[in-house]
């Protein structure tokens, strides 16, 4: 899947957060967006999810050569996209199970069987070293920040998508799970040609993947790209320079 | 019958002249007791009544061990007790409540032909469900005396026997002994021309463990009074209600928690959502009394508002006499559905429709998950999502195994 970022504009409730990006991401290619707190890193995240509190003012937002801005989310997911939350939200009372199998039955629009979807759970759970116990859970309620990431890598997985979205994807990890979590997600990235944007503060989840283009975003641009080498100039200078 | 005819008019003479609401705290909080015409007492058919009772048997999958009508009763244990209203005579009305303890104990007391006393052997351990499916306006009154180290888990389930209004309701009483414990699930799904009473008292004795689950589902009107006591020293009462509204229904939920004795626990957990035009009053009341060293009392509202028009007022309440160690808190918080909650579904692939239905039956499972009896969660469950289906009410459909416990009991 490509997708393509035109001059992208955002508000939320009257204020601009986002001042024109532009970016393109062609299929199975795998980009970083680095940048400080507040920069508009995830609205931009969000936007392209369609969070209907974030109000594009101007450009527009293209998946395969097709103008997605008025696409609700859920038609937006059933394209290929697929957003890792920042801060997932906790449903108690919602089975993962049952939350998983609804997805990918509204994704996929052909029932899975039971079995069939249960083995390929616990693998996934299994290779991500995921406690089992937790797909009999609520979703999210009263995970840890980890597992809560672990959740979302499980959830890509099931759901299988031509673009996924990773919102901080190495906040809550420690480090064996930052690397269990990196070397998944870029073994999907590479089996399944997905295209991936990746954002993030920190470069350490990158040293476990292979990303090919980096984006430096301040204040609601980009104001930087460049290849790897970039994130060991912000590692030494930081973003301030 | 002729007794019964002026004993009956004596108690509605008291209950038109007893106010709505005799607390004090919430007199500025009630919905009036609304109620059909009482002048004559409605004969339905047996024919119909026991079709009706097939029907809700096979779409529950469960077989009640006790049917209770104003027309027709079942009963397939030995340890009961029924008794005539004829033979007590004035006993009925001193038995659990008095006439004049409130409006509600003042119609059922009139109504009540019969007081059922329902006393487990000691040592026991017993299910029981029960089915109460009403065509007129005659109450029922059960008395539990759970023996000591028993355990007695009781599942009524409140359904109407024909398309007429009419009035459902119960008083009742669990008296739970020494290290007994009681479940007691009241999952209320009459039609929308029933009116719904429910007047209890609990109380636990020593190391004595009360359950109670009510889900409020059915009905045009639903008032509720429940008084519950952690009574012996380390006994607890854990109270769980759940209340769906939509259309125009109405609910008046009073619960009344007591910590009585040391190291006693009580927790009412309340769980509302209300769509249309209708309305809950929600009054949970926690009292600690004095020297009760290590008692905990927690009372928490929670409502989700779908429409504009539906309405809420949470009143969590508590009075803590003095004592050392002793933890209360209480909360309430109502909102519509959570924005961030939604995207989160949606972002998922489902649609904003079935994102707001899955929503909700999380909100409700999470209080419906405290029913311990799985049959009877299923039913309660499926109840919830035939409602959000369909959006009907006081309907038994078919349980399927594919639903939320079934699949979380594969795991």
């Amino acid at each position: 899947m490509e997708l393509e970022i035109k001059n992208l504009h955002v508000e939320i409730e009257g204020k601009e957060v986002v001042k024109g990006v532009n970016l393109k991401i062609k299929e199975g290619e795998m980009h970083v967006i680095m940048g400080p707190n507040g920069s508009g890193k995830t609205t931009l995240a969000k936007t392209i999810m369609g969070h209907p509190d974030l109000k594009i003012t101007k450009g527009e937002i293209l998946v395969d050569g097709v103008r997605i801005n008025d696409l609700k989310p859920n038609e937006r997911a059933k394209l290929g996209i697929f957003l890792q939350f920042q801060n997932p939200v906790e449903i108690e009372g919602l089975g993962l199970l049952n939350f998983l199998n609804t997805a990918r039955g509204a994704i996929t629009e052909k029932p899975l069987q039971f079995k069939e979807f249960m083995s390929e759970i616990k693998n996934t759970s299994k290779d991500l070293s995921l406690k089992e116990e937790l797909i009999g859970r609520s979703l999210n309620y009263g995970f840890s920040g980890g597992e809560k990431k672990k959740t979302e890598i499980l959830q890509m997985h099931i759901l299988k998508p031509k673009l996924a979205i990773l919102d901080e994807p190495d906040s809550g990890l420690d480090v064996d799970a930052l690397k269990v979590v990196a070397k998944n997600v870029d073994s999907m990235q590479k089996e399944q040609r997905m295209s991936l944007l990746v954002i993030t503060h920190y470069s350490r989840i990158l040293d476990y993947m292979e990303p090919q283009f980096i984006h430096v975003m301040r204040d609601g641009v980009i104001v930087k790209e460049g290849g790897k080498e970039l994130i060991h100039e912000i590692e030494e200078k930081g973003y301030n320079e | 019958m002729e007794n019964y005819n002026m004993f009956r008019s004596n108690a509605f003479k008291l209950y038109s002249e007893l106010p709505d609401e005799l607390n004090e705290l919430y007199t500025k909080y009630y919905l009036p007791v609304k109620l059909p015409n009482l002048t004559e007492k409605k004969q339905g058919s047996l024919e119909e009544l026991k079709k009706r009772i097939e029907y809700i048997e096979k779409t529950t999958m469960i077989k009640f061990d006790l049917i209770f009508s104003d027309i027709y009763q079942f009963s397939n244990l030995k340890s009961i007790q029924i008794k005539e209203m004829s033979n007590l005579g004035d006993e009925l009305d001193k038995k659990i409540f008095k006439s004049e303890d409130n409006k509600l104990a003042a119609f059922m007391n009139g109504t009540a032909e019969k007081v059922i006393v329902i006393k487990n052997e000691k040592d026991d351990k017993k299910e029981l469900n029960m089915l109460f499916i009403n065509c007129s306006d005659t109450a029922f009154q059960v008395l539990f005396d759970v023996s000591e180290n028993s355990k007695l888990n009781v599942s009524q389930i409140f359904a109407s026997g024909s398309n007429d209004s009419s009035i459902s309701s119960i008083l009742q009483e669990f008296k739970v002994g020494k290290n007994a414990k009681l479940e007691i699930n009241v999952i209320n799904n009459c039609n929308d021309k029933t009116t719904f009473l429910h007047l209890s008292k609990g109380e636990a004795e020593e190391n004595g463990e009360i359950t109670a689950n009510f889900v409020y589902n059915g009905g045009c009107f639903t008032k509720s009074i429940n008084y519950l006591d952690a009574k012996g020293e380390n006994s607890s009462v854990d109270a769980t209600e759940m209340i769906y509204g939509s259309m125009r229904q109405d609910f008046d939920i009073n619960t009344y928690l007591t910590n009585s004795k040391k190291h006693t626990k009580t927790h009412l957990e309340t769980g509302v959502v209300l769509d249309g035009e209708s309305r809950c009053i929600l009054k949970g009341y926690a009292k600690v009394e004095k020297w009760t060293k290590g008692a905990s009392s927690r009372v928490n509202e929670r409502g989700v508002i779908i429409s504009e028009k539906a309405h809420i007022d949470a009143l969590p309440d508590m009075s803590i006499d003095y004592s050392e160690d002793v933890s209360a808190t209480h909360s309430a918080a109502t909102s519509p559905i959570d924005k961030e909650a939604l995207f989160y579904i949606v972002s998922r692939g489902i649609d904003e429709k079935k994102a707001r239905k899955i929503f909700i039956s999380s909100f409700i499972n999470k209080y419906i998950s405290s029913i311990n009896n799985p049959k009877t969660k299923e039913v309660a469950s499926s109840i919830v999502l035939n409602r959000l289906e369909n959006e009907e009410y006081g309907i038994f459909k078919e349980i399927t195994p594919k639903d939320f416990w079934s699949a979380k009991e594969k795991v």
